[in-house]
């Protein structure tokens, strides 16, 4: 780095765009600060001489373009179905027949559907956001375990009424240890802004489950009833205060088999549930207390 | 192995997630180059909207992905000072370019490199060169990029 100034100057410009100054730049490179201060200078009075922010209506415009895109995009992909185009393109004696299957089985499927898919739309993760989404596990069989750590890959909830959609979002926590969410403590695994409504289900995508029992340090497998776990829960959201919806999910032991379930608890899911919040593991080894509620304990759903 | 179904779903979040910090930096880098606040804004609008279109064919192992944001930024900026100049090549600058991505753009010089098919140390000398000729452009007036 030393001969080579055109490598500090990189570094120099890189740390400028990232918020420093000149000075605190050029203070590691004294000895080339009278080559390099007047060229950083240039560089400076160039930004602030063609500075531009674009406006918030024109990137809300525009970003609600792209999100409907993103929408119909996926849609697109969603009804494209890859074992159809498969059997098409086989042999030309068996594309009637073929056809015939799938046209066939199209009918029934839709025909039993009571509505069309309502259309899909991606949430982003917000600090200040109107929706917080949290896991909590109601105490079953939980106390045989050590550790059961789940992988939740997408979170999705079914806004009702005239603009009728899907949200989805993937979790900024995706694994979570259900033996540290007894009872009414949760984990917060991800908020963001949703618009405002009636809500009617939840849905989780499970990609992984794993626990160790207590004593035996043995990883065992827990049955899943689908990927998917749904519940219905009508909550409603309201765009300018934040709603907490705890999902909870809890381990049985089916019979005598020595196998586990994993399912969801709708009675102890909603926004309406009391719960203490508990810190992502290795921020802080407290649980957060309600801040909200006035009762130093638990806080409610809706705030 | 990923099935692709998902992997165009993580691309597609992935671009989703890009879009507040890039959107302002792609709409700055052609502002940049048009001097133009509400065209500067629909095409960096333009560039997110052709990036999905073409997710398909976006590599992971490629450029990365923001950079790449900004190869589409710079063909749609070329296109549309074809249609200004109505010519069919438009000589673009390289120096100029390289300021343009390093300054407004915030790239690294590695990105930038991948956009213009350089080495880092070849971008690095042009931006030395150019920072050079800024100087004395800012001392006779307002720079043009």
């Amino acid at each position: 780095m030393k001969d080579n100034p055109d490598k500090i100057l990189d570094e120099c410009i890189d740390r400028i765009n990232r918020g420093e100054s000149i000075d605190a730049c050029l203070a590691d490179y004294p000895d080339y600060r009278e080559e390099i201060h007047p060229l950083l200078s240039a560089m400076i009075e160039t930004k602030t001489a063609c500075s531009f922010a674009p406006s918030t209506q024109a990137k809300s415009v525009h970003k609600q373009r792209f999100n409907v895109a993103l929408v119909s995009s996926r849609e697109k992909r969603e009804r494209k179905s890859p074992w159809f185009s498969w059997i098409l393109s086989r042999s030309k004696l068996w594309a009637p027949v073929a056809a015939a299957v799938v046209i066939a089985l199209m009918v029934g499927y839709f025909g039993l559907r009571p509505s069309p898919t309502p259309p899909v739309m991606v949430a982003h993760p917000s600090p200040e956001g109107n929706f917080a989404f949290l896991i909590s596990d109601e105490v079953n069989s939980i106390s045989d375990f050590e550790e059961l750590n789940i992988s939740i890959s997408r979170v999705g909830i079914h806004l009702t009424g005239e603009g009728e959609k899907i949200i989805e979002f993937e979790p900024g926590t995706q694994s979570v240890d259900l033996t540290e969410l007894q009872g009414s403590r949760a984990q917060e695994i991800w908020r963001g802004d949703i618009p405002g409504g009636e809500y009617s289900k939840v849905f989780l995508e499970v990609s992984e489950v794993s626990g160790i029992l207590v004593g035996s340090g043995n990883e065992i497998e827990i049955k899943l009833p689908s990927g998917k776990l749904q519940i219905s829960k009508p909550f409603k959201v309201e765009s300018d205060k934040l709603t907490n919806f705890v999902y909870d999910l809890t381990v049985v032991k089916a019979g005598n088999s020595g196998q586990y379930i994993l399912k969801p608890q709708v009675s102890q899911s909603g926004a309406d549930q009391d719960f203490t919040k508990v810190e992502l593991k290795g921020q802080t080894e407290n649980d957060e207390k309600s801040k909200w509620n006035g009762n130093g304990k638990k806080s409610s759903g809706n705030q | 192995m990923k099935k692709k179904t998902d992997e165009q779903r993580e691309k597609e979040s992935r671009l989703a997630s890009l879009y507040d910090e890039y959107f302002d930096r792609i709409a700055r880098y052609i502002y940049a180059r048009l001097g133009n606040r509400n065209e500067a804004e629909d095409l960096a609008g333009d560039v997110f909207l052709k990036a999905l279109e073409s997710l398909k064919s976006y590599k992971e192992r490629g450029v990365p992905m923001q950079a790449w944001l900004f190869r589409i930024a710079h063909n749609v900026l070329v296109d549309r000072l074809r249609k200004r100049g109505k010519t069919a090549t438009v000589p673009i600058d390289e120096q100029r370019e390289v300021v343009r991505l390093r300054f407004f753009g915030g790239l690294s010089s590695k990105e930038v490199g991948a956009i213009l098919r350089k080495s880092d140390g070849a971008v690095r000398e042009m931006q030395r060169a150019a920072i050079v000729k800024l100087r004395g452009i800012l001392k006779g007036g307002g720079p043009d990029f």
